[in-house]
């Protein structure tokens, strides 16, 4: 099944169980928690294992490829990246590790300072589901090949926020050859 | 242990200076000194390791440049220049072909242990910070003798080990296009302008170095062109030079790789790139080209920022010497430039109606 749509099951399934958990009984209230705690820390031990098999692969095959450009940020151009295997899925699984933190510290404020325990249910599921569906754990987890989808660079899912912070990510050898040589380092930053 | 709050007000006003003292809690105090104590010992400590990195370092490579310059050392009576406990600097001049030899070691924060820790975690959560790393940076300069013997070229084997960073720290490197060779160890690459350059600058006895330094050489490079990105014309030019950058431990092997690596480099190296560098036309071709384009994008650029200013100058002009009128002035004024401004579309009308 599509990711999109699963998730969005989920997330009808995760509201109608959490309408019916009594979370002023502190019974319910600790196995939840406890729920969610082991979720969390399951997801992060599958990110630690796949960073821990990446170094140990250590593939320093070379990677380049032109990022799409922020256009948040006020980039217009795109810029090459230069860099290996190794490094490009060590970014991945460290951006999916603070990805964690993050989420982290928005349920723990929801949850200690607001004093919701719904996003508690929610969040014991959903981030190890996201993690065996993400691309780098596809490949370094399930030993799946890197081809189509999980051809590195990987493609970003197509969302309604791609038109407003920039293209797609570029490997065609002509533009890859333009940029290489476009002298775009040792800008100095105030 | 006894407090003031034990005694009457009349006691302590009666007690002398001494006794006072003894039943004073000293808690606060005790803990407050021995922090600072604690914190000193360690900052001793970071920064006398620190001191070793750099010593061991300096030391194993002094004897070369003694040999090849006149002048080793920041002055003639002191050897290396520090600047904090993590930043050294050392200085050579006075050699054959070479003007100048700055060697920049930058090691981690050792000294201040908070800061340190605080570096470790904050550089695992923004990629904007770098993680703190033991570092060397020597810096051989040609002089214009040798300069001009020489071809303009970048040529540099790079670790791929975060080689995005160093293509986006140094403009130089920004210019050239990286490949993999098999001629290298796998844990490098090839970021040269004109891959025919390899045969000649790449020697036998370079890569036996570079082999016995596998995880400690971060980048070789020759470069004519600057490390930052050039902001004016001037700094276009040319100016020639060698750059190394290390990783550096205390551990007495790497020194002597390292050590091993750099005195090549003085002893043979730079005297072999000023000799044999002299290309055939059609390999400098795309060198000079790949300036030509740099050279006319910054002036392009240049031009388009004068052109600005020069703009709002004139604007600012006109609002200044409007400012300074009266108001029936004003008016006249701006009837004048009305009139001028239709008197020039008649004109137009009329050529056209000529034609």
């Amino acid at each position: 099944m599509n990711p999109a749509v699963s998730n969005l099951v989920l997330m009808l399934i995760g509201m109608q169980v959490s309408k019916r958990l009594d979370f002023e009984n502190p019974d319910t209230l600790f196995y939840v928690r406890l729920a969610f705690v082991v979720g969390q820390s399951l997801t992060l031990l599958i990110y630690l294992y796949v960073r821990f098999t990446i170094l140990k692969k250590n593939d320093l095959t070379t990677l380049k490829y032109l990022d799409a450009p922020n256009k948040m940020a006020g980039e217009t151009e795109s810029k090459l990246i230069t860099t290996t295997v190794k490094d490009y899925d060590l970014k991945q699984i460290d951006s999916s590790i603070k990805g964690i933190f993050t989420g982290l510290a928005m349920t723990g404020f929801m949850h200690l300072y607001m004093k919701f325990a719904n996003p508690l249910v929610m969040q014991s599921i959903t981030p190890i589901k996201g993690a065996l569906e993400s691309n780098i754990v596809k490949i370094h987890l399930f030993n799946s090949p890197a081809v189509g989808d999980l051809k590195r660079p990987f493609k970003a899912a197509p969302s309604f926020l791609s038109n407003l912070t920039g293209g797609d990510i570029k490997t065609d050898k002509a533009s890859i050859e333009k940029a290489e040589t476009a002298g775009t380092g040792g800008i100095k930053e105030e | 242990m006894s407090s003031f709050s034990d005694y009457t007000i009349e006691e302590i006003v009666n007690m002398s200076l001494w006794q006072r003292l003894s039943i004073y809690n000293w808690k606060i105090e005790i803990f407050a000194v021995g922090a600072i104590f604690a914190y000193f010992i360690i900052y001793k400590i970071g920064a006398s390791y620190n001191d070793k990195i750099a010593n061991k370092f300096v030391n194993s490579i002094v004897p070369t440049l003694k040999e090849n310059f006149y002048q080793v050392g920041v002055t003639s009576s002191q050897l290396i220049a520090q600047d904090d406990g993590q930043h050294y600097a050392l200085y050579a001049s006075g050699r054959l072909r070479i003007k100048s030899m700055v060697a920049k070691i930058e090691l981690q924060m050792r000294n201040n242990i908070f800061m340190w820790v605080m570096e470790y975690i904050v550089s695992f959560f923004f990629d904007s910070i770098p993680t703190p790393t033991d570092e060397v940076t020597l810096e051989f300069q040609f002089d214009d003798e040798a300069s001009e013997k020489f071809d303009n070229f970048i040529w540099a084997i790079v670790t791929k080990d975060k080689m995005d960073k160093f293509r986006t720290e140094n403009y130089f490197l920004s210019l050239t296009k990286t490949t993999e060779s098999n001629k290298l160890p796998n844990q490098f690459v090839f970021m040269n302008e004109v891959p025919e350059m390899n045969d000649v600058l790449f020697t036998k006895k370079l890569s036996d170095n570079i082999n016995s330094n596998l995880s400690t050489l971060k980048f070789l490079a020759i470069t004519d062109q600057p490390i930052e990105k050039p902001a004016k014309i001037a700094e276009l030019k040319p100016t020639k030079r060698l750059i190394l950058k290390l990783s550096l431990s205390s551990n007495d092997k790497t020194i002597e790789s390292i050590s091993n690596l750099v005195n090549y480099i003085i002893n043979d190296y730079l005297d072999l790139i000023v000799n044999r560098s002299s290309f055939r036309p059609e390999l400098t071709r795309k060198v000079k080209k790949t300036r030509e384009i740099e050279y006319n994008k910054l002036k392009k650029q240049l031009d388009d920022l004068k052109r600005e200013e020069l703009n709002e100058k004139k604007i600012e002009e006109q609002k200044k010497l409007r400012a300074s009128l009266t108001p029936e002035e004003q008016q006249k004024l701006s009837k004048r430039q009305q009139e001028r401004k239709q008197r020039k579309q008649l004109n137009r009308q009329k050529v056209r109606g000529a034609m």
